[in-house]
């Protein structure tokens, strides 16, 4: 009974990470073979490649580097939770406010043609995601043993060593660290955009957005699928990681002024400074009130569309990860959801509109369909890794209880199932707020989002509208993620 | 005992609440007149328009704008995608070409509007498929300081600007349309000619010609090749800028015009108010609004009142262009773009 459950879900996985090959070549008016090596072998495509491929390996060498160090840091501090709070508070900074409080403080300070230069987006990007880096490395990355701890503390090694030492016995973590954040990057989408630069996931949606070219779309697909296909060993270290384990977070050192300085320049530079640029560059208070006026349309429908695709997808995740929880040994489901973590939102958002345009589906439901499939594969990635496990005592006390077995389950549900499905929806919250590339194609009329006007409206030299609704976007962001943290709140108590 | 469990019933109930609140923010489903359109006209222009209609006759306009980079492309070839099932009433392009070749795949429905009949006929399909309005022109964007500014298109052949100039991807917007019409006024031959040296000459291709102009705002180069509407919302704002119209000599060929259309789209789902802002979009109404408006567009009809801006670009020398014609060019043109102008 166990194989066939196995067999089943591993097929459903292996539908959902072939799906956007398979829609593509079932929708598409016609493919040709021929065209599609073509696109494969066009220079075009191999430049943008290894453009964008090395791009994405500098900002994830330099994320990876940086969030190791802020980790160990968080984790030798007293008091890590204050850090673990501000630095999940800047997940509220989407791409698009990050880049434009930059882009305003280099119209200030002068530095305008560097951030548009590739070390800008490189800096950018390295910036974007070093907060969930340091949270993530810091919740999943495994203390030394003790025995390693005493050895290092006898030879008494200077920083190379020390480093060294380190760099062996992580370095298998590390190379999936980098894998995962590579792939990240390389899709990055709206970054890109705003700095006037290509790259492979805007190449990808020019191929299909513009001129719904299925045979250019499924070689720019194949071609980035056989390098994901090769790094996919590396992501398999990170099942070797610890789930959160109290001892990790004992305070081990003072909390000196330098490591404060240090551990606070990602929140410095990913929220504050930009939030600074984003409110020297608001026009006056009328305007503003006029925009919220012009806008109020886009804001309600950032409301509903991300609370309900939170609700719904999380509930999903959560459902399918509580399943992998009692299979914690099964490699393959590892491996589906480490592929599922590697496939672009930009392809999920092509394969969405192509699927509801061939079969005549439009409105609301394909703007929900094509935000929740793309956050599908961090939602249950974070579902799986950091939140669905539980602890082998409830699950002994829950089988020996002699109440029926929902009884059992009320408490369970009301005490650890819920407030974690809450906070597995605020990320959910969180990451379809900002999802851009999959609604693009697929947003109903007068379905437009913030996060959508923003992309429309970034080129016109209209540097006030732009940076209230980016201002917008991240006030609007917090007021809709605070119901699930109230609730979350109420139910904890 | 009852309490406790009253008091956890009452805490969770509570804790819904915030959801239910969020939720009433959902959709409304009206019973409003409501029309569906799609339009490849830079949103900070087309939407005072949209708003005007709706305040005037009460109809909701649900928008599809395109991004940028996608311009007109993207939504032309939306509209084929969807031709089973079409969702669009109104298609308002901010070009021409792309509209006709929905003509040829039988996705625009006739409509012969009152308000066209002032339009010049060479603006209009002569079986009512599509009709033109407000133009813009071709022209090259640069810093009021550049010394001896480029004014005809052979400039940019110039060796002195080498790498210093941009352009849009031709393979979009009203640069696909100027690649169209140039193959067939110019002929194959030295059309390619002409992208070749182009490219020799280090021409930057950015997406579309609003990145070309912030390229020139930020300095990054000397000047590009744009539309009136981008380079006339950056002057319009007091910035340090000018434009020039090429080829204005008395052998030169005039610079290229380029109407908005619009168009009814075949089995839309709402073709009475579609007919209703077909006919609002082609007042003289909006022809001035737009002209007044940061896009400075050109109206079509001598009648409508414009700034002095506007006004000498209505006496500027223009090409006598065959839009369906240039239409069916545009096959072979982006093929050749494609391989021999945007390949590395």
């Amino acid at each position: 009974m166990k194989r066939v459950y196995s067999t089943l879900l591993v097929l459903v996985f292996l539908l959902l990470l072939t799906a956007p090959i398979i829609t593509l070549i079932l929708t598409a008016p016609e493919i040709q073979w021929l065209s599609i090596k073509e696109s494969i072998q066009s220079e075009q495509l191999r430049a943008l490649g290894k453009k964008t491929a090395s791009i994405a390996a500098w900002s994830s060498f330099l994320t990876v580097v940086l969030g190791v160090c802020l980790s160990s840091h968080i984790r030798a501090t007293p008091k890590s939770i204050v850090w673990f709070i501000l630095y999940g508070l800047c997940f509220l900074t989407s791409p698009y406010f990050l880049t434009q409080g930059w882009i305003n403080a280099a119209g200030s300070l002068n530095f305008t043609k560097l951030l548009h230069s590739t070390t800008g987006l490189i800096a950018l990007q390295t910036l974007y995601y070093l907060p969930f880096t340091a949270i993530l490395i810091s919740l999943t990355l495994p203390s030394h043993t003790e025995e390693q701890e005493n050895t290092l503390a006898l030879c008494k090694p200077n920083i190379i060593k020390k480093l060294l030492l380190k760099h062996s016995l992580y370095r298998f973590h590390l190379l999936s660290y980098f894998t995962l954040f590579f792939w990240l990057n390389f899709w990055q989408y709206e970054m890109p955009s705003m700095l006037r630069q290509t790259n492979y996931c805007l190449g990808l949606y020019a191929a299909f957005g513009s001129f719904f070219d299925y045979n250019q779309a499924l070689g720019y697909t194949l071609y980035s699928a056989r390098w994901a296909l090769l790094t996919l060993p590396f992501l398999l270290f990170l099942k070797r990681g610890n789930s959160l384990d109290q001892r990790n977070l004992q305070p081990k050192n003072k909390l000196t002024w330098l490591r404060s300085l240090f551990l606070f320049t990602p929140p410095l530079l990913v929220m504050l400074i930009p939030s600074y640029y984003i409110i020297q560059e608001l026009p006056d208070g009328q305007e503003i009130f006029q925009i919220y006026k012009n806008y109020t349309q886009d804001i309600k429908n950032t409301a509903y569309t991300s609370s309900i695709v939170a609700l719904v997808t999380s509930l999903l995740c959560y459902i399918l990860s509580t399943l992998f929880d009692s299979r914690k040994n099964n490699l393959i489901h590892f491996v589906c959801i480490s592929l599922l973590i590697t496939t672009p939102t930009i392809l999920i958002g092509i394969t969405t509109a192509s699927l509801c345009t061939y079969a005549g589906i439009s409105g609301t439901i394909r703007q929900f369909l094509a935000i929740g499939s793309a956050i599908f594969p961090l939602l249950l990635f974070s579902s799986t890794f950091l939140l669905a496990r539980n602890s082998t005592s409830q699950q002994q006390t829950l089988k020996l209880s002699p109440l029926h077995y929902l009884r059992a389950q009320s408490p369970l549900i009301r005490k650890i199932y819920l407030p974690r499905y809450l906070v597995l929806c605020s990320i959910g919250v969180l990451l379809a707020l900002k999802e851009v590339t999959s609604s693009l194609l697929n947003y109903p009329p007068g379905g437009s989002t913030l996060v959508l006007s923003i992309e429309t409206m970034l080129h016109f030299d209209q540097k006030e509208l732009v940076t209230t609704l980016c201002l917008f976007q991240l006030i609007f962001g917090f007021i809709i993620l605070s119901p699930f943290l109230l609730s979350y709140h109420l139910l904890r108590r | 005992m009852i309490s406790l469990r009253l008091y956890h019933t009452l805490k969770f109930s509570i804790s819904l609440l915030p959801f239910l609140v969020l939720l009433s923010c959902s959709e409304q489903t009206d019973t409003k007149k409501v029309v569906v359109l799609y339009t490849s006209l830079d949103r900070p222009h087309s939407e005072p328009v949209i708003r005007q209609f709706e305040e005037q006759t009460g109809i909701t306009v649900q928008t599809v704008y395109d991004t940028e980079a996608a311009k007109t492309v993207g939504l032309t070839n939306r509209l084929i995608a969807e031709k089973r099932n079409p969702t669009a009433d109104v298609f308002w392009n901010s070009e021409v070409i792309r509209t006709i070749r929905l003509q040829e795949k039988n996705i625009l429905e006739p409509y012969q509007s009152a308000e066209a009949k002032s339009i010049p006929s060479h603006m209009k399909d002569p079986d009512h498929h599509w009709t033109g309005f407000a133009a813009r022109c071709r022209c090259f964007f640069f810093h009021k300081d550049l010394p001896s500014p480029p004014r005809e298109l052979n400039d940019m052949l110039d060796p002195r600007w080498k790498g210093k100039f941009a352009i849009a991807n031709p393979l979009f917007g009203t640069t696909n349309t100027h690649l169209g019409v140039q193959w067939q006024k110019w002929g194959a031959e030295k059309t390619r000619a002409f992208y070749k040296k182009l490219k020799q000459n280090g021409a930057i291709i950015v997406p579309g010609n609003a990145m070309a102009r912030d390229m020139v705002l930020s300095g990054e180069i000397d000047f590009c090749l744009t539309d009136t509407d981008d380079a006339w919302s950056s002057i319009l704002q007091d910035k340090p800028f000018k434009v020039s119209y090429p080829d204005q000599d008395k052998q030169s060929e005039g610079t290229l015009f380029i109407p908005n259309t619009v168009a009814l789209i075949r089995n839309g789902p709402n073709p009475d108010t579609a007919r209703e802002l077909i006919d609002y979009l082609l007042s003289t109404e909006v022809e001035s609004q737009l002209a007044h408006s940061q896009s400075s567009q050109i109206p079509l009809r001598k009648e409508v009142d414009t700034p002095r801006h506007v006004s000498e670009m209505k006496t500027l020398k223009i090409i006598s262009a065959d839009f369906p014609r240039a239409s069916q060019t545009l096959d072979d043109a982006g093929q050749f773009i494609q391989t021999n102008f945007l390949e590395p």
